[in-house]
Protein backbone atom coordinates (compact mmCIF):
# COMPACT_ATOMS: atom_id res chain seq x y z
CA UNK A 1 0.00 0.00 0.00
CA UNK A 2 2.81 2.40 0.93
CA UNK A 3 4.61 1.41 -2.23
CA UNK A 4 1.62 2.27 -4.42
CA UNK A 5 1.20 5.62 -2.76
CA UNK A 6 4.91 6.33 -3.22
CA UNK A 7 4.73 5.56 -6.95
CA UNK A 8 1.68 7.76 -7.44
CA UNK A 9 3.26 10.64 -5.54
CA UNK A 10 6.47 10.32 -7.55
CA UNK A 11 4.54 10.54 -10.81
CA UNK A 12 2.71 13.62 -9.51
CA UNK A 13 5.95 15.30 -8.50
CA UNK A 14 7.46 14.85 -11.92
CA UNK A 15 4.26 15.68 -13.79
CA UNK A 16 5.60 18.90 -15.27
CA UNK A 17 8.73 17.25 -16.51
CA UNK A 18 6.71 14.58 -18.29
CA UNK A 19 3.95 16.76 -19.77
CA UNK A 20 5.49 20.23 -19.91
CA UNK A 21 5.74 22.14 -23.18
CA UNK A 22 8.94 23.90 -24.03
CA UNK A 23 8.53 27.60 -24.83
CA UNK A 24 10.94 27.25 -27.70
CA UNK A 25 8.72 24.55 -29.17
CA UNK A 26 5.73 26.91 -28.95
CA UNK A 27 7.69 29.68 -30.67
CA UNK A 28 8.90 27.34 -33.32
CA UNK A 29 5.33 26.16 -33.91
CA UNK A 30 4.23 29.76 -34.41
CA UNK A 31 7.12 30.47 -36.70
CA UNK A 32 6.38 27.48 -38.88
CA UNK A 33 2.60 27.81 -39.01
CA UNK A 34 1.78 31.51 -39.02
CA UNK A 35 0.75 33.14 -42.28
CA UNK A 36 1.02 36.63 -43.64
CA UNK A 37 -2.05 37.75 -45.59
CA UNK A 38 -1.54 40.70 -47.86
CA UNK A 39 -4.70 42.35 -49.19
CA UNK A 40 -4.72 45.08 -51.79
CA UNK A 41 -8.07 46.75 -52.15
CA UNK A 42 -8.71 48.59 -55.39
CA UNK A 43 -11.48 50.69 -56.78
CA UNK A 44 -11.46 50.43 -60.54
CA UNK A 45 -13.52 52.18 -63.14
CA UNK A 46 -15.37 50.68 -66.05
CA UNK A 47 -12.21 50.66 -68.10
CA UNK A 48 -10.32 48.72 -65.50
CA UNK A 49 -8.16 51.59 -64.40
CA UNK A 50 -7.32 51.75 -60.73
CA UNK A 51 -8.45 55.00 -59.23
CA UNK A 52 -7.85 54.14 -55.60
CA UNK A 53 -6.09 51.42 -53.71
CA UNK A 54 -5.09 50.53 -50.17
CA UNK A 55 -2.67 47.90 -48.88
CA UNK A 56 -2.81 45.97 -45.70
CA UNK A 57 -1.18 42.90 -44.29
CA UNK A 58 -2.07 40.83 -41.31
CA UNK A 59 -0.46 37.89 -39.56
CA UNK A 60 -2.72 35.03 -38.78
CA UNK A 61 -2.77 31.27 -38.51
CA UNK A 62 -4.60 28.58 -40.41
CA UNK A 63 -8.32 28.87 -39.71
CA UNK A 64 -8.21 32.38 -38.32
CA UNK A 65 -9.99 34.91 -40.54
CA UNK A 66 -9.00 38.40 -41.53
CA UNK A 67 -11.86 40.84 -41.99
CA UNK A 68 -11.87 43.78 -44.37
CA UNK A 69 -14.57 46.44 -44.05
CA UNK A 70 -15.03 48.86 -46.87
CA UNK A 71 -17.44 51.69 -46.33
CA UNK A 72 -18.60 54.11 -48.97
CA UNK A 73 -21.40 56.62 -49.29
CA UNK A 74 -23.97 54.09 -50.36
CA UNK A 75 -22.15 50.86 -49.85
CA UNK A 76 -20.70 48.68 -47.15
CA UNK A 77 -18.65 45.64 -48.02
CA UNK A 78 -17.46 43.21 -45.38
CA UNK A 79 -15.14 40.49 -46.53
CA UNK A 80 -13.90 37.66 -44.30
CA UNK A 81 -10.89 35.85 -45.67
CA UNK A 82 -9.84 32.63 -43.98
CA UNK A 83 -6.74 30.71 -45.02
CA UNK A 84 -6.45 27.01 -44.36
CA UNK A 85 -3.16 25.18 -44.78
CA UNK A 86 -3.70 21.94 -46.63
CA UNK A 87 -1.79 18.69 -46.33
CA UNK A 88 0.33 19.51 -49.40
CA UNK A 89 1.25 22.96 -48.02
CA UNK A 90 -1.08 24.78 -50.39
CA UNK A 91 -3.68 27.18 -49.10
CA UNK A 92 -7.43 26.93 -49.30
CA UNK A 93 -8.77 30.46 -49.24
CA UNK A 94 -12.33 30.87 -48.11
CA UNK A 95 -13.84 34.24 -48.80
CA UNK A 96 -17.14 35.30 -47.32
CA UNK A 97 -18.51 38.56 -48.62
CA UNK A 98 -21.45 40.65 -47.51
CA UNK A 99 -22.59 43.72 -49.35
CA UNK A 100 -25.08 46.33 -48.22
CA UNK A 101 -25.76 48.64 -51.11
CA UNK A 102 -28.18 51.49 -51.33
CA UNK A 103 -29.77 53.07 -54.30
CA UNK A 104 -29.04 56.70 -55.05
CA UNK A 105 -32.60 57.20 -56.32
CA UNK A 106 -34.45 55.70 -53.35
CA UNK A 107 -33.97 54.80 -49.72
CA UNK A 108 -33.85 51.12 -50.59
CA UNK A 109 -31.02 49.08 -49.14
CA UNK A 110 -30.14 45.70 -50.54
CA UNK A 111 -28.10 42.99 -48.90
CA UNK A 112 -26.09 40.33 -50.69
CA UNK A 113 -23.91 37.62 -49.29
CA UNK A 114 -21.70 34.99 -50.76
CA UNK A 115 -19.08 32.46 -49.78
CA UNK A 116 -16.41 31.24 -52.14
CA UNK A 117 -13.38 29.04 -51.78
CA UNK A 118 -10.30 28.77 -53.89
CA UNK A 119 -7.17 26.62 -53.57
CA UNK A 120 -3.99 28.58 -54.19
CA UNK A 121 -0.30 28.06 -53.69
CA UNK A 122 1.79 30.01 -51.23
CA UNK A 123 2.45 33.44 -52.71
CA UNK A 124 -0.08 33.07 -55.49
CA UNK A 125 -2.50 35.98 -55.86
CA UNK A 126 -6.25 35.61 -55.92
CA UNK A 127 -8.85 38.21 -56.84
CA UNK A 128 -12.18 38.66 -55.15
CA UNK A 129 -14.87 40.82 -56.70
CA UNK A 130 -17.62 41.27 -54.11
CA UNK A 131 -19.76 43.23 -56.59
CA UNK A 132 -19.01 41.03 -59.55
CA UNK A 133 -17.06 41.99 -62.66
CA UNK A 134 -17.88 45.05 -64.77
CA UNK A 135 -19.20 44.15 -68.17
CA UNK A 136 -19.19 46.60 -71.02
CA UNK A 137 -21.14 49.66 -69.95
CA UNK A 138 -21.62 53.07 -71.34
CA UNK A 139 -21.64 55.00 -68.12
CA UNK A 140 -19.22 55.70 -65.40
CA UNK A 141 -19.36 53.13 -62.64
CA UNK A 142 -16.88 51.76 -60.23
CA UNK A 143 -16.05 48.35 -58.99
CA UNK A 144 -14.22 46.93 -56.02
CA UNK A 145 -11.61 44.23 -56.24
CA UNK A 146 -9.49 42.66 -53.55
CA UNK A 147 -6.21 41.04 -54.38
CA UNK A 148 -5.27 38.47 -51.74
CA UNK A 149 -1.90 36.89 -51.30
CA UNK A 150 -0.89 34.44 -48.58
CA UNK A 151 2.70 33.81 -47.64
CA UNK A 152 4.36 32.00 -44.80
CA UNK A 153 5.25 34.49 -42.13
CA UNK A 154 8.98 34.65 -42.63
CA UNK A 155 10.67 37.68 -41.19
CA UNK A 156 13.61 37.19 -43.52
CA UNK A 157 11.47 37.59 -46.62
CA UNK A 158 10.69 41.24 -46.03
CA UNK A 159 8.09 43.20 -48.02
CA UNK B 1 -19.02 -73.01 16.01
CA UNK B 2 -17.52 -69.72 14.81
CA UNK B 3 -16.02 -67.20 17.14
CA UNK B 4 -16.95 -63.51 17.26
CA UNK B 5 -14.72 -60.72 16.05
CA UNK B 6 -13.62 -59.75 19.53
CA UNK B 7 -12.38 -63.27 20.28
CA UNK B 8 -10.58 -63.45 16.96
CA UNK B 9 -9.01 -60.04 17.55
CA UNK B 10 -7.86 -61.16 21.01
CA UNK B 11 -6.46 -64.33 19.37
CA UNK B 12 -4.54 -62.20 16.92
CA UNK B 13 -3.15 -60.07 19.73
CA UNK B 14 -2.23 -63.17 21.86
CA UNK B 15 -4.55 -62.09 24.61
CA UNK B 16 -6.48 -65.36 25.00
CA UNK B 17 -5.88 -67.96 27.65
CA UNK B 18 -3.72 -70.80 26.45
CA UNK B 19 -6.56 -73.37 26.44
CA UNK B 20 -8.91 -71.12 24.52
CA UNK B 21 -6.06 -70.04 22.22
CA UNK B 22 -5.59 -73.70 21.21
CA UNK B 23 -9.31 -74.18 20.61
CA UNK B 24 -9.49 -71.10 18.34
CA UNK B 25 -6.36 -72.12 16.55
CA UNK B 26 -7.75 -75.58 15.87
CA UNK B 27 -11.04 -74.02 14.69
CA UNK B 28 -9.28 -71.71 12.25
CA UNK B 29 -7.75 -74.64 10.47
CA UNK B 30 -11.18 -75.82 9.41
CA UNK B 31 -13.25 -72.63 9.24
CA UNK B 32 -12.68 -70.42 6.20
CA UNK B 33 -14.98 -67.64 7.44
CA UNK B 34 -13.06 -67.17 10.65
CA UNK B 35 -9.82 -67.35 8.68
CA UNK B 36 -11.05 -64.57 6.41
CA UNK B 37 -11.92 -62.52 9.44
CA UNK B 38 -8.46 -63.12 10.89
CA UNK B 39 -6.87 -62.11 7.55
CA UNK B 40 -8.90 -58.92 7.47
CA UNK B 41 -7.93 -58.06 11.01
CA UNK B 42 -4.28 -58.67 10.16
CA UNK B 43 -4.37 -56.37 7.10
CA UNK B 44 -6.01 -53.59 9.10
CA UNK B 45 -3.45 -53.99 11.82
CA UNK B 46 -0.56 -53.81 9.35
CA UNK B 47 -2.03 -50.66 7.67
CA UNK B 48 -2.31 -48.97 11.04
CA UNK B 49 1.27 -49.83 11.88
CA UNK B 50 2.42 -48.50 8.51
CA UNK B 51 0.57 -45.24 9.02
CA UNK B 52 2.02 -44.87 12.45
CA UNK B 53 5.52 -45.24 11.06
CA UNK B 54 4.92 -42.54 8.45
CA UNK B 55 3.69 -39.87 10.84
CA UNK B 56 6.46 -37.43 11.62
CA UNK B 57 6.71 -35.49 14.70
CA UNK B 58 5.95 -31.91 13.64
CA UNK B 59 8.51 -30.00 15.53
CA UNK B 60 9.27 -26.37 14.99
CA UNK B 61 12.33 -27.20 12.92
CA UNK B 62 10.50 -29.53 10.55
CA UNK B 63 7.77 -26.96 9.94
CA UNK B 64 10.30 -24.22 9.15
CA UNK B 65 12.22 -26.52 6.84
CA UNK B 66 9.08 -27.36 4.91
CA UNK B 67 8.14 -23.69 4.57
CA UNK B 68 11.57 -22.69 3.33
CA UNK B 69 11.56 -25.50 0.77
CA UNK B 70 8.11 -24.51 -0.55
CA UNK B 71 9.48 -21.25 -2.03
CA UNK B 72 11.84 -22.15 -4.84
CA UNK B 73 14.82 -19.79 -5.23
CA UNK B 74 14.19 -18.82 -8.83
CA UNK B 75 10.57 -17.69 -8.51
CA UNK B 76 10.67 -14.55 -6.37
CA UNK B 77 7.83 -12.19 -5.57
CA UNK B 78 6.53 -9.59 -7.96
CA UNK B 79 7.09 -5.88 -7.34
CA UNK B 80 3.84 -5.18 -5.56
CA UNK B 81 4.24 -8.06 -3.08
CA UNK B 82 7.76 -7.43 -1.99
CA UNK B 83 8.47 -5.89 1.31
CA UNK B 84 9.17 -2.18 0.88
CA UNK B 85 10.35 -0.41 3.94
CA UNK B 86 10.62 3.38 4.06
CA UNK B 87 12.37 4.72 7.04
CA UNK B 88 10.58 7.50 8.94
CA UNK B 89 13.37 9.95 8.08
CA UNK B 90 13.00 9.27 4.35
CA UNK B 91 9.23 9.56 4.62
CA UNK B 92 9.45 12.93 6.34
CA UNK B 93 11.99 14.20 3.76
CA UNK B 94 9.79 13.16 0.86
CA UNK B 95 6.78 14.80 2.44
CA UNK B 96 8.60 18.13 2.82
CA UNK B 97 9.87 17.91 -0.75
CA UNK B 98 6.36 17.27 -2.04
CA UNK B 99 4.94 20.22 -0.09
CA UNK B 100 7.73 22.50 -1.33
CA UNK B 101 7.20 21.60 -4.98
CA UNK B 102 3.43 21.93 -4.67
CA UNK B 103 3.77 25.32 -3.02
CA UNK B 104 6.20 26.57 -5.65
CA UNK B 105 3.85 25.47 -8.44
CA UNK B 106 0.92 27.26 -6.84
CA UNK B 107 3.02 30.38 -6.21
CA UNK B 108 4.14 30.68 -9.82
CA UNK B 109 0.72 29.91 -11.24
CA UNK B 110 -0.93 32.64 -9.18
CA UNK B 111 1.62 35.37 -9.72
CA UNK B 112 2.51 34.66 -13.31
CA UNK B 113 -0.21 36.27 -15.42
CA UNK B 114 0.31 34.62 -18.79
CA UNK B 115 -2.46 36.48 -20.54
CA UNK B 116 -0.42 39.66 -20.64
CA UNK B 117 2.97 38.05 -20.87
CA UNK B 118 4.99 40.13 -23.28
CA UNK B 119 7.89 38.97 -25.27
CA UNK B 120 11.24 40.07 -24.08
CA UNK B 121 12.54 43.33 -25.45
CA UNK B 122 14.30 41.32 -28.08
CA UNK B 123 12.51 42.34 -31.26
CA UNK B 124 13.34 39.05 -32.96
CA UNK B 125 10.87 37.29 -30.72
CA UNK B 126 7.88 39.49 -31.56
CA UNK B 127 5.38 38.74 -34.25
CA UNK B 128 4.19 41.96 -35.83
CA UNK B 129 1.97 42.87 -38.66
CA UNK B 130 2.67 46.07 -40.50
CA UNK B 131 0.78 48.25 -38.08
CA UNK B 132 -0.56 46.06 -35.31
CA UNK B 133 2.01 44.50 -32.97
CA UNK B 134 0.80 41.43 -31.14
CA UNK B 135 1.75 40.19 -27.70
CA UNK B 136 1.34 36.48 -27.59
CA UNK B 137 1.47 34.27 -24.49
CA UNK B 138 3.81 31.46 -25.37
CA UNK B 139 4.11 29.31 -22.31
CA UNK B 140 2.28 26.64 -24.20
CA UNK B 141 0.90 26.08 -27.66
CA UNK B 142 -2.71 25.70 -26.52
CA UNK B 143 -2.67 29.17 -24.97
CA UNK B 144 -1.25 30.65 -28.14
CA UNK B 145 -4.04 29.19 -30.24
CA UNK B 146 -6.64 30.23 -27.67
CA UNK B 147 -5.19 33.75 -27.79
CA UNK B 148 -5.87 34.01 -31.48
CA UNK B 149 -9.42 32.83 -30.93
CA UNK B 150 -10.48 35.01 -28.04
CA UNK B 151 -8.31 38.08 -28.20
CA UNK B 152 -10.30 41.26 -27.98
CA UNK B 153 -8.82 42.91 -31.01
CA UNK B 154 -10.24 41.29 -34.15
CA UNK B 155 -8.05 40.84 -37.17
CA UNK B 156 -9.93 43.35 -39.23
CA UNK B 157 -9.11 46.35 -41.27
CA UNK B 158 -11.40 49.25 -41.99
CA UNK B 159 -11.16 51.39 -45.08
CA UNK B 160 -13.15 54.38 -46.12
CA UNK B 161 -13.91 54.27 -49.81
CA UNK B 162 -13.55 57.46 -51.81
CA UNK B 163 -16.84 59.08 -52.41
CA UNK B 164 -19.19 59.90 -53.70
CA UNK B 165 -18.83 56.88 -55.94
CA UNK B 166 -21.42 54.98 -57.81
CA UNK B 167 -21.12 51.35 -56.98
CA UNK B 168 -23.49 48.93 -58.61
CA UNK B 169 -23.89 45.20 -58.25
CA UNK B 170 -22.51 43.85 -61.49
CA UNK B 171 -23.40 40.25 -60.98
CA UNK B 172 -22.48 37.30 -58.88
CA UNK B 173 -19.30 37.76 -56.78
CA UNK B 174 -16.27 36.16 -58.35
CA UNK B 175 -13.27 34.59 -56.69
CA UNK B 176 -10.49 33.41 -58.98
CA UNK B 177 -6.75 33.28 -59.36
CA UNK B 178 -5.16 36.42 -60.70
CA UNK B 179 -3.47 34.50 -63.50
CA UNK B 180 -6.82 33.11 -64.62
CA UNK B 181 -8.41 36.59 -64.57
CA UNK B 182 -5.62 38.13 -66.59
CA UNK B 183 -5.81 35.33 -69.13
CA UNK B 184 -9.55 35.85 -69.54
CA UNK B 185 -9.11 39.54 -70.14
Amino acid sequence: MIKKIFVVVSLFLFHNLVYGVDINDALKYLEENSLNIKIITRVVDEQGLTIWNANMSKITISGKSVKVKLQGVNILVITDITPYIRYDNTILLVSQGEVWIGSSESDEMNHYSTIKSLPVSMGESALFFPLGVIKAVDRKIYNIELEIQVNPNNRDSGE
Amino acid sequence: MCFDGQTLSAFLDNELESSKYLIVKEHLQSCSDCQKTIDLLQSVSSQVKLANNQVESFTKETVWTRLSHSTSPGRGLDFWHRAFIISPTLMISLSFLFIAILGASLFFSIFNDSSSFPFSNNADLSFESEKYPLEIPVDNVEKVLAYFNIHDEPLEFYMQLPGPSDFVIQGEPIFLKKTDYVAER
